[in-house]
């Protein structure tokens, strides 16, 4: 678990951080937004000590990392620079492979982790492992990133835009992945991300930064839902609010329970926005779902995506 | 194979190879300079033999280049660490110093102290070699790029381990670039360490230059000559390699 407590961080006359209190439980991602500047990316620096707070605390599992040593405390925290930072000077293995050998791993290993990862994120070991990170393009070289981060199988992961360079397709895999690992591992991770819909997708809970300050946090349905006020609605949401929040909405919540209908059940864990979809391209308003987990079936018709009570939830 | 092959075509080489040739036939080259200069009446210098004066002119600059690639790499990273800080400016002042201050101004004071001989050359250039190297150093380790030190950092090398696997590693062709410059600078000072009882290929230089003899200057100037290219092309060629 990590907790911030009041954290405060200043650079000459800018607060970069303002008394900020969050606590990301374990096994759980945050996502930290806001727009630029608004100390994301310190944040994630004060929890791994690369920077030191002017006031407040980061406690890690209860401990005070002000007590940790610092070198310590970030070979078990992955990080993932917003600068990608690759060594240069070192094979794309050996920089994956860097913390690993840093704990003292045996070399055969690392280097079963380095292909490993390197499958992981979608590049071929046999091609990519020797080669010098300015052989690789932006995108490439920031998946090593991600692979380095994960490389010793860390508790804690910082990500700070980690796939900001990421086509669509790469990105969704690689969030697809991150889920993965999330669910079998529970990592508590912290992301930085600037594109809401990443943050939707991957954290359960959002915190709303402006100018150093936490405005909002909460699951992405409260969010959506209840924005604090017209920055998160409209940092959040946008004109595309109504469309995410069916995106956070599962198809439970609105089934009718013992009505029918025709066609292929979607599942009831499944989101809104999919039945949505299943609608518009079956050319139908009702489908029929089912609860795999209870084994109970009933149906959505297409009024119930809209909230039965006329308020926004 | 390849590798010696093409090392082959170096200019580096040929240089190397020139230097020694002409370093194994200036013995025989008595006949030469008694035709070039038919007034001198001993036109070879012999006081020493030639490949004496080589071997004793290059352990001189090595001694020196060995305590100058010491002390101003040393002292390179001490000022560009958050301890030494405070020390670039007096530092960098210092070292300025002494390049300006002659060299044969130090070997002046750095005789009465250290006697004749090989000592106060090689002090003289320490002195006069440090500079390149301190702020080739400072300037390497300054022009590492943010990315990589910050990330250095955040996944847990210690400040130590950056310094060695990351910083110097990406300073090393600037670093070698300095060393460069002090040796081949140091190669041509050393000669002056003739005028205080060094034996270097200064040695004919001076000699004839005061004994009006300029066969004597013609034939350690060569020999300095070639040396110093040499040295500077192999240089060139390890700094090459690192990058
Ligand atoms: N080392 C530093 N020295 C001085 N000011 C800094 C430093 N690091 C950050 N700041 C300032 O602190 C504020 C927060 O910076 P931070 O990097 O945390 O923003 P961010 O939210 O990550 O922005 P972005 O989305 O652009 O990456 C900014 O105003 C920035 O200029
Ligand atoms: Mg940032």
């Amino acid at each position: 678990m990590i907790v911030l407590d009041r954290l405060t961080k200043r650079f000459g006359t800018t607060l970069a951080v303002d008394n900020l209190s969050l606590t990301v439980p374990n096994g759980s991602i945050c996502a930290l937004v806001g727009a630029s500047g608004c100390g994301k990316s310190t944040t994630l620096r004060l929890i791994n000590r690369l920077s030191e707070p002017d006031g407040g605390h980061v406690l890690i599992d209860g401990t005070d990392a002000a007590s940790l040593a610092p070198v310590a405390l970030r070979r078990r925290i992955g990080y993932v620079i917003q600068s990608i930072g690759l060594f240069p000077h070192w094979s794309i293995a050996r920089n994956i492979g860097t913390v690993p050998e840093l704990l003292g791993w045996p070399a055969h290993r690392v280097a079963q982790r380095v292909d490993e990862l390197l499958d992981l994120v979608g590049l071929d070991p046999a091609r990519y492992r020797s080669r010098r990170p300015h052989e690789l393009s932006g995108g490439q070289q920031q998946r090593v990133g991600v692979a380095r981060a994960l490389a010793a199988d860390p508790d804690l992961l910082l990500m700070d835009e980690p796939f900001g360079a990421l086509d669509p397709v790469t990105r969704d895999g690689l969030q697809g992945a991150l889920l993965d690992i999330q669910a079998r591992t529970r990592k508590t991770v912290v992301i930085v991300t600037h594109d809401i819909d990443e943050a939707i997708r991957l954290a359960s809970l959002i915190a709303v930064l402006d100018g150093g300050r936490l405005i909002q946090q909460g699951s992405p349905h409260e969010l959506l839902a209840r924005p604090a006020n017209a920055f998160v609605e409209a940092f959040v949401g946008g004109p595309r609010r109504g469309l995410r929040l069916l995106q956070v909405t599962p198809v439970g919540e609105r089934t009718r329970y013992g009505m029918g209908a025709e066609g292929v059940p979607i599942d009831a864990g499944a989101t809104l926005d999919v039945a949505l979809e299943r609608m518009v391209t079956g050319n139908i308003d009702r489908i029929p779902v089912l609860d795999r987990a209870t084994g109970r079936s009933g149906a959505l018709s297409l009024t119930d995506i809209v909230a039965p009570d006329g308020a926004l939830r | 194979m390849s590798r010696l092959l093409r090392l082959a075509g170096r200019p580096a080489v040929w240089v190397s190879g020139a230097f020694l040739l002409v370093l194994g036939a200036l013995p025989y080259s008595a006949g030469l300079f008694g035709a070039l200069f038919p007034d001198l009446p001993r036109p070879l210098y012999s006081r020493a033999s030639f490949l004496d004066l080589a071997l004793s002119h290059a352990a001189l600059v090595g001694i020196a280049t060995l305590v100058v690639v010491g002390v101003g790499i040393g002292v390179g990273i001490f000022v560009t660490r958050p301890v030494g800080r405070d020390f670039a400016g007096p530092i960098d002042t210092l070292t300025a110093v002494g390049q300006t201050f002659p060299p044969t101004a130090v070997l002046a004071l750095a005789v009465p102290a250290m006697g004749y001989g090989g000592a106060p050359t090689v002090m003289a250039l320490i002195v006069y070699g440090l500079l390149p190297v301190v702020s080739a150093t400072i300037a390497g380790l300054n022009a590492v790029p943010r990315a990589p030190m910050q990330a250095a950092d955040g996944i847990g090398l210690s400040p130590g381990g950056r310094l060695l696997k990351v910083e110097l590693p990406l300073a090393a062709p600037v670093i070698l670039s300095g060393v460069r410059t002090s040796v081949v600078l140091n190669i041509g000072t050393a000669t002056i360490g003739s005028t205080v009882g060094a034996l270097t290929l200064g040695s004919p230089i001076i000699e004839g230059l005061s004994g009006s003899n300029p066969a004597y200057v013609i034939q350690g100037a060569v020999l300095v000559g070639l040396f110093a290219v040499a040295a500077d092309l192999w240089l060139d060629e390890l700094e090459r390699a690192l990058t």
